[in-house]
């Protein structure tokens, strides 16, 4: 199940969350800055939405049903020609606990090709800062 | 015979699993891997019985059930499939014989008929490996397929000279290794022809498996069975009162092995006689209970009872053990002494003598276990005697211990991982919502309506974390026998329906729900009122949880038994069908919408009805043309409900029936399980 909110013609980010309460909050922020959002509660959902249209940016929570399915997904669509260059924010906060190499390259163990992290929990500003980084550099 | 579909693991963990009468052989998780399935597994616990490890995964097959060699529903099925006769099973010919391989000799146990038996069939292509016992560590063996000379001769008997210590000798007679999960080392290879050498359950265990034509009995093409009063764990032999009492010097111990009675050969050259009554203490006790002596429905059945030292008595049963036996004799695998069929009647009486001895032992044993739940007993007794009563613990402890800490730890980070992510979405939610309507760049952008809903959303989800860090809290309680109990007098819909619903109702209006309760006030109840009141709140936060939204919840209240009924439905994700038990279990999920929740909330209903004798049900089913219909009714008029279960489009619906008697009632038929 996804939902689209109709303020079309602005950019596109796709919301993978398991929680639906936090997809709502993020897409009323979000959505308040005008840019426009789909929700997916699953990586099932997420590649559903991909398969349909390709969204601008793809804010992707790590835990979901699994606690890697975030890396799983991510991983997924950097691999794929059609995905690879939608840019990723994940929420987590592995960039600090973890030792991901992010220059390593796809099949290796530590291969995590996100382009952005921000913790989660996360304070509304400071994601409206980081999408509007990721999006303008794209 | 019950009906496959209606068992499920849950069931042979109540009846064989939670008696203490698992055998430990692997049948149940052998099949469920090798099927794919992977809801059950060998713990690897110091017990090693099988436990879910992923309960979402049954099919509720039933065929663990069927095929666990201490269930009885297919042993009529099997007893006429081998035309069994009493009292040891059907057989043609029985002999007394040896190996002529000198090798082999000198590390059998007995006659090396076993080990020439499978070494001829490898040799000749009848048989590509065997299932053998190998070690693995000091103490420790595990299955193994061999398929050459080297490997058979090494599980037959080099350990012995290696070690010179008890679980290495005569393995196959007094130790247990669970052969049968060893198949699934051969991966997906399926067309392999294995023989297997077993204890009577363990045979039984495959023979159940290959009447039902199921993974991975399949690829097994013959079967070696020995004869067996009892198993051994290495633990309850190295008990204290054991060896003080028969004067044995662990260490010196060379060999065991089972005729008449159990041996212990010493390496000074003395063999200690011990008569089998005197090692029940230290069996099994699921073997105390298991009647089949002569490993009635292997293809051969071998031991050395009957056979004088340095010969193994063989009873050969089917047609192809028969040929097999013959040839092997022919090409010089194997010799036999040549018995008159007076002395071949001798032995078979003999074996009979031990047959009859081991049922009647299991008649009793059994009797005692209706009684005094004697499993139990001994369960406690032999765990007790080794951790507690020995000056030191033995290499086995530590094994099983550092097992059972690994095991602990692996559960206890899966647990802090749950929790954490159930925390991090709450506070999440709540963070997200807060910042925004805090920050003036962000709230003068969102309207007012917008700002009434993540207000909402924000006390909503700080009410999820106050339900998520209690439910933890009671959830420990319950499993330290810490929750208190205490009844009181008190009116359900006052002092309880009503304030939950207040409580609640932020998150009605989230989703837009209604909550409406027929016959809700005015019914008085003894009853503990927090405890009550954290089931009725789980329950109706369930509904809106799991609930579509702008529709609305359906309860009820009704008088039973002395106290009270409450039911719960709600449309929404519904339960699978497959789930109506499982939902209660400790951290069960089952939403395929990665709802969060604590995973406990059902968990502490179910304990806390039993704690104030009562009962909680889940059911379910499909709305169609607006009419409710459960699963039953579905499956009863298959004609009239043509559901598409697999359809995400369907509307479903959960129902939850809380039961709690009054106290005259609950007393009568007390189930508590909390301290008072």
């Amino acid at each position: 199940m996804w939902e689209e909110n109709k303020m079309a013609e602005q950019k596109t980010i796709l919301l993978v969350d398991d929680d639906p309460s936090f997809l709502d909050a993020t897409a009323t922020v979000l959505e308040s800055f005008g840019y426009r959002t789909a929700k997916a509660l699953n990586p099932g959902e997420c590649f559903e939405f991909i398969s349909r249209e390709l969204p601008d940016l793809i804010i992707l929570d790590v835990m979901m049903a699994r606690l890697d399915s975030g890396f799983e997904t991510c991983r997924k669509l950097k691999s794929e020609a059609k995905t690879k260059n939608i840019p990723i924010l994940m929420l987590s906060a592995i960039d600090k606990k973890y030792p991901f190499d992010f220059s390593s390259v796809a099949g290796e163990p530590d291969w995590l090709p996100v382009n952005d992290f921000v913790d989660k929990p996360v304070e509304a500003m400071e994601l409206v800062e980081h999408v509007r980084r990721l999006l303008t550099e794209d | 015979m019950k009906q496959s579909k209606n068992l499920s693991f849950d069931d042979l963990k109540r009846d064989v699993v939670d008696k203490g009468l698992c055998n430990k052989c692997g049948s149940c998780v052998s099949f469920c891997t090798a099927s794919r399935v992977g809801a059950i597994e060998m713990c690897g616990c110091n017990d090693n019985i099988p436990q879910w490890v992923d309960p979402d995964k049954c099919y509720n097959c039933g065929i663990c059930y069927l095929i666990c060699p201490q269930t009885q529903d297919l042993n009529e099925a099997i007893r006429d499939e081998y035309d069994w006769v009493s009292p040891a099973g059907r057989f043609s010919d029985i002999v007394t014989a040896r190996a002529t391989d000198k090798e082999i000799l000198k590390v059998a146990t007995d006659g090396g008929v076993v080990t020439s038996l499978l070494l001829y069939m490898l040799e000749n292509n009848i048989i590509d490996g065997a299932i053998v016992s190998r070690r693995t560590g000091l103490f420790s063996r595990e299955p193994d397929i061999v398929t050459t000379r080297e490997g058979l001769i090494e599980a037959a008997g080099s350990s012995f000279a290696e070690a010179q210590l008890l679980d290495e000798v005569g393995q196959k007679y007094t130790d247990y290794v669970p052969i049968i999960p060893a198949v699934q080392l051969l991966g997906p290879k399926r067309t392999i022809r294995l023989a297997a050498v077993g204890t009577p359950c363990q045979i039984l265990g495959i023979r159940k498996m290959q009447s039902l034509n199921i993974l991975p009995s399949d690829i097994i093409h013959f079967t070696i069975g020995l004869f067996c009063m009892q198993c051994f764990a290495f633990d309850n032999l190295m008990e204290k009162g054991f060896i003080k009492k028969h004067q044995i010097n662990p260490v010196d111990i060379k060999k065991i092995n089972v005729k008449d009675d159990f041996r212990l050969e010493l390496g000074s050259g003395v063999t200690v006689h011990i008569p089998f009554e005197e090692i029940e203490d230290i069996a099994r006790p699921a073997c105390l209970v298991c009647r089949d002596f002569a490993n009635d429905f292997a293809d051969i059945s071998v031991g050395g009872l009957g056979s004088p030292d340095g010969f193994t008595t063989a009873m050969i049963r089917t047609t192809i053990a028969k040929r097999l036996f013959t040839d092997a004799l022919n090409k010089g695998y194997l010799e036999t002494t040549g018995m008159s069929d007076t002395e071949k009647a001798g032995i078979s009486k003999l074996i009979g003598t031990y047959v009859t001895k081991k049922q009647e032992r299991t008649k009793i044993k059994l009797e005692e276990l209706d009684k005094f739940d004697y499993i139990d007993d001994i369960i406690a007794k032999t765990s007790n005697s080794t951790l507690e009563n020995t000056d030191f613990l033995s290499p086995t402890d530590i094994d099983n211990l550092c097992s059972e800490c690994e095991n602990l730890n692996r559960h206890l980070s899966w647990v802090i991982g749950f929790v954490s992510h159930e925390l991090s979405n709450t506070i999440g939610t709540t963070l997200m919502n807060i910042s925004a309507l805090a920050n003036p760049e962000i709230s003068s952008r969102i309207t007012d309506e917008k700002k009434k809903k993540m207000l909402f959303a924000a006390i909503g989800s700080m009410k999820l974390m106050q339900d998520m860090l209690r439910n933890y809290l009671a959830s420990s309680k319950v499993n330290n026998g810490q929750l208190s109990f205490s009844p009181n007098v008190i009116d359900l819909g006052k002092d309880i329906i009503e304030k939950v619903i207040r409580r609640l109702e932020t998150s009605l209006r989230i989703k837009e729900m209604k909550f409406v309760c027929n016959n809700c006030k005015g019914l008085q109840v003894e009853c503990d009122l927090p405890l009550i009141r954290i089931c009725i709140n789980n329950l109706i936060n369930n509904a809106i949880k799991y609930g579509t939204e702008k529709t609305t919840i359906q309860a009820s209240v009704k008088e039973w038994n002395g106290g009270f009924e409450f039911t719960i439905r709600n449309e929404g994700i519904g339960i699978p069908k497959d789930k109506l038990v499982a939902v209660f279990d400790e951290f069960s999920r089952f939403d395929s919408l990665g709802i969060g929740g604590t995973g406990l909330g059902l968990f502490l209903v179910k304990k806390i009805a039993s704690m104030h004798g009562g009962e909680i049900f889940a059911n379910g089913g499909f709305i169609i043309d607006n009419e409710f219909v459960t699963y039953d009714i579905i499956d009863k008029n298959p004609d009239k409900f043509d559901v598409d279960f697999e359809n995400k489009a369907s509307r479903k619906f959960a129902t939850f029936t809380l039961r709690i008697p009054g106290r005259e009632q609950a007393e009568n038929n007390p189930k508590n399980v909390g301290g008072k």
